[in-house]
């Protein structure tokens, strides 16, 4: 067994929809249908670097540490630390609005700002690497690009209507200020800003349903992307060893599909999929975790060169866990962020359990 | 067909999607009190069939664009409601009826056909086909008139109307706030001519619609000319004219069909028909001609400009210059500074400032202070494209926003670069950007500039059809509009996770 559950954290009230590690690696926030955020700890920091742990998960060795008694109206859909410090947190919710969390060491998690603008629900928000952006999307199909302007307030810098029905999720490349967002309307769309202004560069078209989620590479070179059609997709990026080198004219060759993980790689809806922080040699790309509507938690390799596709890329299934939530549909997966930690993943389900594994190859 | 970005993201534009349906309840008039069944008749219309076996056939149910507007639901294919009720066929067919009228010596069936054409229009067509702007407008009337339509106007004539209005309800508005006689919260005043902001602040932003001017746009200023004024010179019913307004933008096409511009007596409406700059381009281009190879004629005397000038701009952006002239109204009413308004757009001296927010062409702040104490006395902001306007309304909400007043357009750049303008032969977002800056610089280079005062024809209008001044309580009602706040419906069925 190399897939070892390491905590079961118990305590929200209603499914849990999604997960973000604090930057550091040593923290996890939850969202949940309970219109809750949870923050998640080790009881012992040093058990992030252990190797071994006992067959069965030992109660208390992951503890809550806090809590956001959010203000949103109805059920928190995504949740996000900033990414540089970790000091705030994003929410976005089906009430349509995002709210900016900052950590007081006297009065707790404190809303510094809530942005409205979508018409109805808020499906996903994601920060920027840099933490100076926000991206926000939703039901309304629209895509919203927000700037830090200080005290924790952000000034919206683009509205982006371009996918023809619901915005599933939105996250940023690691290194460059590009967005990729999935939809209902089966496509990927990748945006760019140039003088001041948002453009969508590409359209990534192949999946046959609705794109639930994506995840890119660390080095950026990738995107994989899942779907209601069952398949997961890897798309390649264009080289991305410095700004300038990419261009982003729209239908231009780049963003090859570059490997497809074939139909019945879950046997439902695949929501969710996490692209491992393990530091990459020459042939090994890291490891992309995925979990659904199959209630199945399924890991591939990823590898460079050796792969059949033209690319040289190729994902081999490694891990297959059914059941990985009981009887219920995994909604998030999580991989940690950091590389000393890559060993860790965190899923949530309608279980309204938040689960922490321990994966070694 | 491309609604501004506040239109779309109110849903206007959506399809039913498959789980969703029209909610609106239609109303059928039931034709006998008695029991009856409806069946299918062989030709596939409904038919209400009596006990007694006597069949009526019914009226098929219609949801118009009006349903549509005050309805919080889908909006159904609004595209084809649309093409059917505003489009440029709509305009052949009443062009065409009144030939076969006048064949058979119908005369009772004719009506005079009104077009006001937008400036904004003029300076795309001008920009694609290398015209001045006054060329590109003169084309379009011999078109025109060659087609049958008897009236052309330009719509830079009624914004005249609208540009007086604006400035005097700001003023008034004003030294109410000063004498401390405001009952409620109003300024900043947001300018209120673009339909695409109109439908979105009803639709999401029902809480600012205080802050909205309640002047009626030029479009809808000029409707009430046409059929008032027009209609009584004429001596016709404002039935028996078909008045067309050609814009930049396809949200005026919502504008038009708002119940508050609908005449219940004579059950006509001030604007018909809107079509867009593209869509009378393509109607020269169905009709076997071209831009290039038409003839020249004048614009309509009653409602132009003045003298030989015939068509003239207001000073400001293709927004229509309504920061300028409110700004250049009240510095002289509230102050008694005179600030010509073409040097608001290019200010030098005279305690103005223009500066651009974050280094945004699209949202500026134009302040007016005093030139010696160094006091601020007026602080004025444009807000183009959907972005500035969505940062305003949460300034505004949250009591940060101190502006006076703002000249506020859905469209990024403004009106010149509306939804229905031509579109380059290139589309890569630099060239579109490109193209929009060129046909701005197009309308500003356009005629040469004119304050409303200076617009004799409307002076003479004036004289003739409000004798009284603009402030009286007839001319407000021809000249003020109201907004109605759309409830919102949520529909627990339509959550898609």
């Amino acid at each position: 067994m190399t897939l070892i559950l390491v905590a079961e954290l118990e305590g929200h009230k209603d499914r849990v929809w999604q997960l973000s590690w604090h930057p550091s690696g040593e923290r996890l926030a939850s969202c949940s249908g309970d219109r809750t955020v949870r923050i998640w700890a080790p009881s012992d920091p040093g058990l992030l670097s252990a190797d071994s742990f006992p067959e069965k998960p030992a109660p208390g060795a992951w503890k809550a540490l806090d809590q956001i008694e959010s203000t949103h109206k109805r059920t928190v859909r995504s949740v996000a630390y900033e990414p540089t410090t970790g000091k705030q947190i994003a929410t976005a919710s089906f009430d349509g609005t995002t709210s900016i969390w900052e950590y007081d060491e006297y009065q707790g998690y404190e809303c510094e700002a809530t942005l409205e603008g979508h018409e109805n629900e808020v499906k996903c928000v994601s920060w920027s690497p840099s933490g100076q952006l926000l991206a926000t999307c939703g039901r309304d199909k629209s895509v919203w690009i927000w700037e830090a302007v200080g005290g924790g307030d952000f000034d919206c810098i683009s509205v982006l209507m371009e996918h023809t029905h619901d915005v599933k999720f939105v996250t940023w490349h690691p290194t460059e200020e590009i967005l990729a967002s999935v939809s209902y309307d089966n496509t990927v769309r990748i945006w760019k800003e140039d003088d001041d202004d948002w453009y969508c560069t590409k359209i990534l078209e192949g999946h046959t349903s609705t794109v639930w989620s994506a995840d890119f590479s660390p080095d950026g070179s990738y995107l994989v992307t899942v779907s209601d059609d069952l398949t997961v997709k890897f798309w390649k990026a264009p080289s991305v060893k410095t700004s300038s080198e990419i261009e982003f004219v729209p239908d231009s060759g780049s963003w090859d599909l570059a490997y497809t993980v074939p139909a019945q790689a879950h046997t439902r809806p695949i929501y969710s999929v996490s692209w491992s922080h393990h530091a990459s040699d020459s042939g090994n790309h890291g490891l992309v975790a995925t979990g659904g509507g199959d209630n199945t938690l399924r890991i591939f390799k990823t590898v460079l060169n050796g792969g059949r596709d033209k690319t040289g890329f190729e994902a081999t299934l490694v891990e297959e866990l059914k059941n990985a939530h009981g009887q219920y549909d995994i909604n998030c997966v999580k991989w940690n962020p950091c590389q000393k930690y890559s060993c860790w993943l965190a899923t949530a389900g309608d279980d309204g359990v938040v689960r922490i594994w321990y994966y070694t190859a | 067909m491309s609604f501004s970005g506040g239109v779309r993201l109110t849903d206007l534009n959506d399809f039913i999607a498959p789980s969703q349906e029209c909610i609106k309840p239609v109303e059928v008039k039931k034709t006998s009190a008695t029991k009856s069944t409806v069946e299918i008749g062989s030709d596939g219309g409904y038919y209400e069939v009596t006990k007694e076996g006597s069949a009526t056939k019914l009226e098929e149910a219609q949801v118009t664009l009006n349903d549509c507007l005050a309805c919080s639901g889908c909006v159904t294919s609004a595209e084809t409601i649309l093409i059917a009720m505003q489009s440029h066929e709509e305009l052949i067919s009443v062009l065409k009826a009144n030939v076969l009228a006048k064949r058979e010596q119908r005369n009772s069936d004719l009506r005079t056909v009104v077009v006001t054409i937008s400036p904004q229009t003029r300076a795309s067509i001008a920009r694609k086909y290398n015209l001045t702007t006054t060329k590109a407008g003169m084309r379009l009337a011999k078109f025109l008139k060659t087609a049958g339509v008897d009236f052309v106007f330009d719509s830079a004539f009624s914004r005249d109307l609208s540009l007086m209005a604006s400035a005097k309800e700001f003023v008034d508005l004003y030294r109410n706030r000063q004498v401390g006689s405001l009952s409620e919260q109003t300024f900043p005043i947001l300018s209120s001519w673009c339909p695409g902001w109109i439908c979105y602040a009803e639709k999401t932003h029902p809480e600012i619609l205080p802050y909205i001017s309640k002047v009626k746009s030029p479009q809808q200023i000029m409707g009430v000319l046409v059929k008032t004024y027009l209609a009584q010179s004429l001596g016709c019913s404002p039935d028996k004219i078909y008045h067309v307004s050609v814009m930049p933008c396809y949200d005026k096409k919502l504008e038009a069909s708002r119940s508050d511009f609908y005449n219940d007596m004579y059950r006509t409406r001030d604007v018909d028909c809107v079509i867009t700059t593209g869509e009378i381009e393509r109607m020269i281009v169905e009709a076997g001609s071209s831009v290039q190879d038409l003839d020249e004629q004048s614009f309509d005397g009653q409602f132009c400009g003045q003298g030989d000038l015939n068509l003239a701009r207001s000073a400001g952006s293709s927004a229509g210059g309504y920061l300028e002239y409110v700004m250049s109204y009240a510095a002289s009413a509230l102050f008694g500074m005179t600030i010509p308004a073409d040097s608001i757009a290019n200010p030098a001296g005279s305690g103005l400032k223009r500066t651009l927010v974050r280094n945004h062409p699209d949202h500026q702040e134009i302040t007016l202070s005093h030139p010696q104490t160094g006091e601020q006395l007026l602080r004025f902001a444009t807000v183009y494209g959907f972005r500035h306007l969505q940062n305003m309304v949460r300034k505004l909400k949250t009591g940060r926003c101190s502006y006076d007043y703002v000249e506020v357009a859905a469209c990024p750049g403004a009106c010149g670069n509306g939804g229905g303008q031509l579109r380059p032969p290139e589309t890569s977002p630099k060239s579109l950007k490109e193209w929009a800056n060129s046909v701005e610089n197009t309308y500003k280079a356009s005629e040469p500039c004119q304050t409303p005062e200076e617009n004799l024809a409307l002076a003479e209008v004036l004289s003739n059809w409000l004798p009284q001044g603009i402030d009286q309580p007839w001319p407000k009602k021809v000249l003020f509009t109201s907004y109605h706040a759309v409830q919102q419906a949520t529909n627990g069925l339509g959550v898609k996770w």
